[in-house]
């Protein structure tokens, strides 16, 4: 470096000495290289297919969408026909399941999948439908959520309704999941969690956005 | 308690994921490299960061049905050989574009054979356009292209008129009304800027 580096001549030299390979990869390019094409949606969605039907396979059918819910798009990525049984069965039982007070009717082991919040990962938690004297309520039984993770936001409890072919049709808010809060959230009215069985828990921002962040960290579907 | 309205008008925010990634494009690709080495990647941010990349080079190199099968293919594999990425030997986008150039030559190369049998002479010369070292070149092409698309456009703008358009930096603080000095070190720490991101760390 010369005494004087910020000299026009020196920032000539120092360009010249210590940029000649970029500079060179630079002049290698046309005005038409620089023309990017942004990628058609529909690779994304070959690609969490892909990945869904591999994943399946490989943990013997875990009963979560390995698709991430960055896009709205990405709700229509199909839930594994795995799951699709298992909700058929979740259904059927739930059908013909009487109700005691205060029975659990049905649980979720909920995982991290590809495409999650990487924050999920770390997170360990399950789901139970649980009958209440006749009222419907989500148990959460955490061993790790990230409710230290950031001030501005969110750990929020969802209810995901998929068709048979585990297309997403519809999604509802349980509320938020407190570190200190109650894990038990009813099942609002009009959402029959036989038809809603996909418990996700997503990170949400403050940000006034009342809609799902896509954001989500761990999610599964109720089994009996 | 946020209910969305059952049925309709629950759509993402455009900006959805990219909530996600900083401001600060050099220090979310170094994290983001840096979970996807240790098994905590996020697919879709990773696909985020890097799509543009991998698509635009296989859409140079090859017809555009095979460009989307190519792509998907890419991080596809990516995902499945994920714990052999290793950044110590270069950052993630250059690995997925290691990945892209032996995956477009394969494709090429199976192309060629299937002309071959055919012997059908257009396909063949079809086929044969782009040769190893075309698409080594298209590669540096578009790591250097999606790299500059990522500078501030200030940076962005005098790079490409001192080395694309080929101008003299007087020419240019003469056509952007920049004074001189700026021109000058706007295009020295864009390329420095660049130097970081293309920089394949030996050590």
């Amino acid at each position: 470096m010369a005494d004087d580096p910020t000299s026009d001549r020196n920032i000539e030299r120092n360009i010249d000495a210590d940029f000649a390979d970029i500079e060179a990869l630079l002049r290698d390019l046309d005005a038409s290289d620089l023309e990017l094409e942004t990628p058609p949606d529909t690779i994304w969605q070959g690609i969490a297919e892909q990945l869904d039907l591999d994943e399946t396979r490989a943990s013997g059918g875990a009963p979560v969408l390995a698709a991430p819910f960055g896009r709205r798009r990405s709700w229509m990525v199909p839930l594994t026909a795995a799951a699709a049984v298992i909700v058929i069965i979740a259904v059927s039982v739930l059908a013909v399941t009487g109700s005691p007070s205060s029975t659990e009717l049905a649980s979720a082991e909920l995982s991290f999948a590809p495409g999650f919040d990487p924050v999920g990962a770390e997170a360990e938690a399950s789901a139970a439908l649980v009958d209440d004297d006749g009222a419907e309520l989500i148990r959460i039984d955490d061993d790790q959520l990230p409710f230290e993770l950031d001030e501005d936001a969110s750990l929020e409890l969802w209810l995901i309704e998929a068709d048979a072919d585990g297309n997403v049709v519809d999604l509802v808010s349980l509320g938020d999941i407190e570190a200190d809060g109650d894990r038990t959230f009813p099942v609002p009215e009009g959402y029959d969690p036989a038809v809603f069985t996909v418990v996700d828990i997503s990170i949400e921002p403050h940000d006034g956005d009342p809609t799902h962040s896509g954001r989500s960290i761990l999610r599964g579907a109720l089994t009996a | 308690m946020a209910p969305s309205p059952p049925g309709l008008g629950w759509g993402w925010p455009s900006f959805g994921y990219h909530r996600l990634v900083a401001a600060d494009h050099s220090t979310t690709s170094e994290s983001l490299d840096a979970a996807f080495a240790a098994g905590h990647a996020d697919l879709r941010a990773v696909y985020d960061a890097h799509a543009k990349l991998v698509y635009n080079l296989c859409r140079r190199a090859l017809d555009p049905h095979a460009a989307n099968d190519v792509t998907q293919d890419v991080f596809v594999s990516a995902w499945k050989a994920r714990d052999q990425f290793d950044p110590a030997r270069g950052n993630l986008g250059q690995w997925l574009v290691g990945i892209t150039k032996r995956r477009i030559i394969d494709h090429l190369r199976s192309e060629r054979r299937h002309a071959d049998r055919r012997a059908d002479e257009d396909t063949y010369i079809q086929a044969d356009v782009h040769s190893e070292p075309s698409v080594d070149r298209l590669a540096d092409k578009m790591l250097v292209a999606t790299v500059l698309e990522q500078l501030p456009d200030r940076s962005r703008t005098v790079i490409h008129m001192a080395y694309v358009d080929d101008l003299t930096h007087q020419q240019i603080a003469e056509q952007t009304g920049l004074p001189l000095g700026t021109v000058k070190s706007d295009i020295r720490r864009g390329l420095q800027r660049l130097r970081q991101q293309l920089e394949v760390n030996h050590g």
